[in-house]
């Protein structure tokens, strides 16, 4: 729709601004709630596709997570401007293949670092470092000189945050109950199991693509607008991420790049040894 | 699924069950979602389907509900009153969508709200583009004669 049709139909931006895609977190994560109730609906019933392909998975643990997950993708690969099904059903089997073997190497993980770096809508940039260790994960907020600001710290269900510059320690609950806004940012990564359900639920990609001989393959989440929200680089050999950056979605400007909100990268301390369950397509 | 739901419906709870009823026709025509030249289509149309239904039963039960939806409270700021108006204009534009015959609101909300070629609405409709356009073109003209007030410039509505 251009500009000049816009004007030419107000009714279109008045519908537009007021149905405008600014879906509340909270709400988001209600749905996905459903979206893994169906999963497991399906699953129970034993659903059979009829699709040829899922034969070669049968016998396969992941085979009622790949089912439900390959209708999920195919309703977000409305995004993807493809007019021929067979490219869509070929793409999202090969995302499919791949997200499954991520989402099974993290949760097999057994230790990573991470640091996280967030731009805020006025520029400002914070830091965060992330290490997870089977019974701990520790959070520190880094602020603009390299000091570390804030740690949050989860041992065995208990949580605490250290602040330090007002040297103050406090215990939460729960991390449900953790409302300090500066974690906010980077909960999708405070340990295996949330990646992992993120990876699984929320971030359904787009679209995914493998770089020629190169053992480097990326995900890119697309938002309503066509354009990246977000891309998951992965290892090949390990399965596991490497890299993610989350863009801010610009809709009124088609083409331009959105701004990164949220850069992160892992560096994963031990790699799991056991086989993967699914053996990755190449299309 | 989950934005195409919400940006129509536009209410939690209602959000939840419109994305339910999606996800259990999408189940049962999966055999349909299969074969369709163009399956993203379908499942977005089956989407904003739900979407409209929820609307409609949301109209329905509007008109046996008292009419006061929204007293101002006396110690208003303008922020909070700006909010309400908002919210009055946003259940106004969806009570008119409600309104329009089916295929009018499936079309106009593909096509202008999610922004999909007529080629895709006409395949996921199951009927031609011009049969499309003029699906678009009259919930347009209906949309601009119930909404004129909350327009700044109700002109030009008639499409080509």
């Amino acid at each position: 729709m251009t500009k000049q049709n816009s004007n030419r139909y107000p009714i279109d931006n008045l519908l537009r601004q007021t149905l405008k895609d600014d879906l509340p977190i909270e709400v988001e994560d209600r749905l996905y709630i459903h979206l893994r109730r169906f999963r497991e609906k399906t699953g129970s019933a034993g659903g059979n596709l009829g699709w040829g392909f899922t034969q070669q998975l049968i016998k396969s643990a992941a085979l009622v997570f790949a089912v439900v997950v390959f209708v999920i993708l195919l309703a977000t690969a409305g995004f993807v401007p493809l007019t021929d099904s067979r490219n869509v059903l070929a793409e999202s089997l090969s995302t499919l293949t791949t997200s499954l073997n991520v989402s099974q190497q993290i949760s097999r993980s057994n230790g990573m670092d991470c640091s996280v770096e967030t731009v805020t809508g006025e520029g400002k940039r914070l830091n965060y470092s992330i290490k997870w260790t089977p019974h701990r994960t520790r959070v520190q907020v880094i602020g603009p000189d390299n000091f570390i600001v804030k740690t949050l710290q989860i041992e065995n269900d208990r949580v605490t945050i250290m602040d330090h510059i007002d040297d103050t320690l406090r215990h939460v609950k729960d991390l449900e109950h953790l409302d300090d806004p500066q974690f906010q940012p980077v909960m999708d990564f405070i340990s295996p199991a949330y990646l992992q359900e993120r990876m699984q639920m929320k971030w359904n990609p787009g679209i995914y693509r493998q770089r020629g001989d190169c053992d480097e393959g990326t995900f890119t989440v697309l938002n309503s607008q066509e354009k990246a929200d977000m891309e998951i680089m992965v290892d090949l050999c390990t399965f596991l991420p490497m890299k993610m950056t989350t863009y801010r979605p610009i809709p009124t400007l088609p083409g331009e790049e959105g701004e990164i909100v949220i850069r992160v990268q892992f560096a994963w301390e031990t790699l799991p040894t056991l086989p993967r369950i699914i053996e990755q397509k190449t299309s | 699924m989950t934005r195409v739901v919400w940006r129509i419906v536009r209410h939690a709870e209602d959000a939840e069950d419109t994305l339910q009823d999606a996800l259990s026709t999408i189940w049962k025509k999966r055999g349909l979602v299969e074969k369709h030249p163009n399956p993203q289509a379908l499942i977005l149309k089956i989407c904003i389907d739900a979407a409209y239904d929820t609307l409609r039963k949301r109209r329905r039960h509007k008109r046996d509900e008292s009419t006061t939806l929204h007293p101002y409270p006396q110690e208003e700021n303008n922020r909070a009153l700006d909010k309400l108006v908002q919210k009055d204009t946003e259940a106004e534009i969806l009570e008119a969508i409600g309104r329009l015959p089916r295929k009018q609101a499936v079309a106009v909300l593909m096509r202008i709200v999610k922004e999909q070629p007529y080629e895709a609405i006409a395949q996921a409709m199951g009927c031609s583009e011009t049969t499309v356009r003029i699906h678009v073109a009259r919930g347009r003209t209906r949309l601009n004669q119930w909404l004129a007030h909350l327009n700044p410039h109700p002109h030009g509505e008639a499409a080509k």
